[in-house]
């Protein structure tokens, strides 16, 4: 095949069909989703590294918390797809990183993680009922819990 | 924490008004109202006595001269912070006790109007975060 005829098949190559460029378009979103939730953890995994980064003697985060996190909201994001939320992600003076996600009745899912216990938590909201609250196992406890969270 | 410790701290008058920070990273603006402050607000270590803290700091506002803006000059980074200003009526109703603990103040200029909030359980938490979210200043 000529440089000619090759040139013009690139020009003249099929655009992509709405249906992919649309799924496209998903996959990207997602992408840029989860990179800000990741960002914002870099951010507060820095601003959590001493003893007292709340100002009121909290303790520091671990790195091995933030790491734990890290994998779970990844893990968690590639397991649920594009449709479901990302967590909110907020670190305790306790030294936890909590990951709070939204499900379509309004309750919050809170996974609060280290250090050395991790919680599982259903909050209802406002007017909604008591909010429940589980001690788990491992960490790798949360996974179904967060996926029965969503249905 | 010696028990007799927290009962020998002074009870707070419910007439009080109480100032209560909320560190930014767990205040998220996009959730619905009453939903705003995170389960983080409120750290495990304040749900029992410990040697160095009988429970959540906060401040009781009739003993300071300038309000909220003597806890600032103590420590600037509360400017950064959202604030509550919450009934002390209210944090008893919902099984709290608010006693005043100035020993515990890491700043000297405001722990005379330094109170710790005791009783915080993990049942009760979601109860304390929206009170405090209702009482937030713009």
């Amino acid at each position: 095949m000529s440089a000619l005829s090759i040139a013009t098949a690139e020009t003249f190559r099929p655009m992509p069909s709405p249906t992919r460029m649309d799924e496209t378009s998903a996959i990207i979103e997602e992408l840029l989703a989860l990179a800000k939730v990741k960002v914002r953890m870099v951010a507060l995994e820095v601003e959590t590294q001493r003893d007292g980064w709340d100002d009121e003697g909290g303790v520091a985060v671990a790195a091995t918390t933030w790491a734990e996190a890290h994998r779970l909201v990844s893990l968690i994001a590639q397991q649920l797809g594009p449709a479901l939320p990302l967590p909110f992600v907020s670190p305790s003076g306790d030294g936890s990183v909590h990951l709070t996600w939204r499900n379509a009745k309004g309750d919050r899912g809170v996974l609060e993680l280290g250090p050395g216990e991790a919680w599982w938590n259903v909050l209802p909201p406002p007017g909604g009922g008591e909010a429940q609250s589980e001690k788990l196992r491992s960490t790798e406890e949360s996974l179904p819990k967060v996926f029965a969270f969503f249905g | 924490m010696d028990p007799a410790y927290v009962d020998s701290l002074v009870v707070v008058g419910t007439e009080e008004l109480i100032f209560r920070f909320v560190h930014p990273t767990s205040y998220d603006a996009a959730s619905p109202l009453g939903e705003r402050v995170q389960l983080s607000a409120l750290a495990t270590k304040d749900f029992t006595p410990s040697p160095v803290s009988s429970g959540a700091s906060a401040y009781v506002k009739s003993r300071l001269a300038g309000g909220l803006q003597d806890l600032f000059v103590a420590n600037s980074k509360w400017r950064a912070h959202r604030v509550a200003e919450v009934p002390a009526a209210s944090l008893v109703a919902i099984g709290l006790q608010v006693r005043y603990s100035p020993g515990e103040c890491p700043f000297p200029s405001v722990s005379h109007a330094h109170a710790s909030l005791i009783g915080i359980t993990r049942e009760n938490r979601p109860r304390v975060l929206r009170l405090i979210e209702q009482h937030l200043q713009p």
